[in-house]
C-alpha cells in the first residue's frame, strides 16, 4: 500500500474501533476483477458501499459470504480483518470488512 | 482574453525511450514547428504532471525542465486535471498582465507502472479510507455507473456503444494510441475489470506529452492561428460515491458558472477514463436530461470526443487536459483533418478528477 506508515495506522486505530461491530446496510457494491496492487492474490473480491448506523456511506470489501446473498438492500456487520501485508517480513495491517447477516 | 497560437503533441502510447524530461523536450521541438520562436520569447512555463509526485516522490521536475529551457517553470499538481488547469494559470498570469507570453507543458510517464499498481494509483484522489479499502477508479466508476444502469433501467452493453464510437473517432487521428475499430461483441466480450466495466471500456494510462504556447491579447494580434481561451473555471465538490451514486454535482457547478450556452458550442471534449465518463459530462453539463446521456451522445456522435478522446488517445493524466484542449485548438483552426466538424467555432473541454469531485471547464472560441 502506497503512503502505508506504521504511526499512521496506530492513530487509525479509534477510527477502526468505532466501525466495529457495527449493522448497517449493502447499498451497492461491485465485483473487482483487476485488482490494486497487494490484492492480486485474491480476486475477484467484492467491494461494498456500506451505510452504517453512522449513516455515512463506506466503502468496504464484503467477506464471508456467499455469492447469492449479497445483494443490494443485505443487511451487513462490520469485522476486523487483513488488509495488508508489508512484504514477506513486514507488518500485517488490520482494518475494517464486512460481513452479510441477512 | 489569452490566445492560444501554436500547439505541440508527441505520439501517446508506450514510450519505452522518453522519460517525463525527455517527453516535454520532444514536445516543445514538435512546438516549435509551428513557432520557431515560442521557447525564446516565453516568460514563464507552467509545468503539469502527476508522475514525478504521485510515483517518484520528487518534484524536482520544474528545476530540470528551467535547466534545459533557461526559463522559470512552475509546477501545477492538480492530479487528472492538471493540464486544464495549468492553462487556466498561464491565462492568467498573461490577462493580468505580470507576463505576456507563456508556454504550458503537459508531460507524464504511466507505462513504467504494472496494471495494480496503476488500480492502485488511480484511486489518488479518492479518499484515503477508500483507497485503503482496495477501492480503485474502475471500482469507484463502476459503482456509479451500477447505480445509473439501475436508476434508469439500461443494460451494460448498451455502453459498449461508446468505446466503439471512440475508436472510430481515434482511427482518423494519427495521434491516438489506439487506432483500431472496435464492435460491440468485442467490448462486451471482453474482461471484466470491475462489475459492469469491461477493459475495453477503460482507456489506457500511458506516457505523452502535450504544450501550447499561450500569449496576451494584445500580443495575438501578431499571430495568424490564434484561438482565444473565452472563459475557463474550476470547481471542487464532494464525492459522488458519498451521494447516493448522484453524479456531476462540481460539473453542474461549474457548467452554471459559464456564460456561453451549451447549445452554442460546436465541439465537446469530454473527460472519458472510463466510456461511462461521457454520460457523467453530457448530463453534468446539460446537454441532455438525466438519464439521456447515451441517446444523446449517440445524436451528437461527430462532435463529441472527434479525436478518439481518452478512451481511443491514451490517458496520460497531466497532459489529458491539454489534449482535450489541442484537439480543439486544430478544429477551430479548420486543421483536423478527416475528423474536421464543420464551421467549428466555439469548443469546450471539461476534465475531472477522479469520478467528478473536480471539475475544470475551458471555453475556446475563434473570436474574442
Amino acid at each position: 500500500m502506497i503512503g502505508f506508515r506504521v504511526a499512521e495506522n496506530w492513530r487509525g486505530l479509534e477510527k477502526s474501533r468505532k466501525l466495529l461491530d457495527k449493522e448497517g446496510t449493502l447499498l451497492s457494491y461491485t465485483v473487482v476483477h483487476s485488482p490494486p496492487a497487494g490484492k492480486e492474490n485474491t480476486v475477484p473480491f467484492y467491494l461494498g458501499q456500506v451505510s452504517l448506523e453512522d449513516k455515512i456511506t463506506h466503502i468496504m470489501e464484503i467477506v464471508d459470504a456467499e455469492k447469492e446473498k449479497i445483494k443490494k438492500g443485505a443487511r451487513v456487520r462490520t469485522c476486523l480483518r487483513r488488509i495488508h501485508v508489508q512484504g514477506r517480513k513486514g507488518l500485517i495491517g488490520y482494518g475494517i470488512k464486512c460481513r452479510v447477516t441477512g | 482574453m489569452a490566445a492560444i497560437v501554436a500547439i505541440g503533441i508527441t505520439r501517446f502510447g508506450d514510450r519505452w525511450d522518453k522519460d517525463e524530461l525527455g517527453l516535454a523536450e520532444e514536445v516543445l521541438e514538435n512546438l516549435k514547428r509551428e513557432e520557431g520562436n515560442a521557447v525564446k520569447e516565453a516568460e514563464e512555463i507552467f509545468l503539469a504532471n502527476t508522475s514525478y509526485p504521485l510515483i517518484r516522490k520528487n518534484m524536482s521536475l520544474q528545476q530540470e525542465v528551467a535547466e534545459k529551457t533557461g526559463i522559470s517553470c512552475i509546477h501545477t499538481f492538480h492530479e487528472e486535471c492538471s493540464g486544464s488547469i495549468a492553462l487556466q494559470n498561464a491565462a492568467e498570469a498573461v490577462d493580468s498582465g505580470r507576463i505576456y507570453k507563456a508556454l504550458v507543458i503537459g508531460t507524464d510517464k504511466m507505462s513504467d507502472l504494472t496494471s495494480a499498481e496503476i488500480q492502485q494509483l488511480s484511486a489518488f484522489s479518492l479518499k484515503e479510507e477508500w483507497q485503503k479499502n482496495s477501492l480503485s477508479l474502475a471500482a469507484a466508476y463502476a459503482l456509479l455507473e451500477k447505480s445509473y444502469l439501475e436508476r434508469y433501467k439500461k443494460k451494460p452493453e448498451e455502453m459498449a456503444a461508446l468505446a466503439v464510437k471512440a475508436h472510430a473517432q481515434g482511427s482518423r487521428n494519427s495521434n491516438a494510441q489506439f487506432q483500431n475499430v472496435l464492435s460491440k461483441e468485442q467490448v462486451n466480450q471482453s474482461a471484466l475489470v470491475a462489475e459492469p466495466i469491461r477493459q475495453l471500456e477503460c482507456a489506457d494510462w500511458c506516457d505523452g506529452a502535450v504544450a501550447m504556447f499561450v500569449v496576451s491579447d494584445k500580443e495575438a494580434e501578431s499571430y495568424k492561428k490564434k484561438i482565444y481561451l473565452k472563459e475557463h473555471v474550476q470547481v471542487v465538490s464532494g464525492s459522488p460515491l458519498d451521494k447516493e451514486n448522484t453524479f456531476g454535482s462540481a460539473i453542474r457547478k461549474a457548467a452554471g458558472m459559464v456564460k456561453t450556452k451549451i447549445e452554442d458550442i460546436d465541439v465537446f471534449e469530454m473527460h472519458e477514463v472510463f466510456s461511462f465518463g461521457e454520460v457523467m459530462c453530457a448530463e453534468g453539463l446539460g446537454c441532455c436530461r438525466s438519464g439521456e446521456g447515451l441517446q444523446w451522445i449517440g445524436k451528437n456522435n461527430e462532435k463529441v470526443n472527434p479525436g478518439g478522446g481518452m478512451k481511443a488517445c491514451g490517458y496520460v493524466p497531466a497532459a489529458n487536459g491539454l489534449r482535450q484542449a489541442a484537439e480543439i485548438v486544430l478544429q477551430l483552426r479548420n486543421a483536423a483533418g478527416e475528423r474536421q466538424i464543420k464551421n467549428a467555432k466555439t469548443g469546450l473541454s471539461v476534465n475531472l478528477n477522479g469520478t467528478g469531485e473536480k471539475a475544470a471547464i475551458n471555453i475556446f472560441s475563434v473570436k474574442k
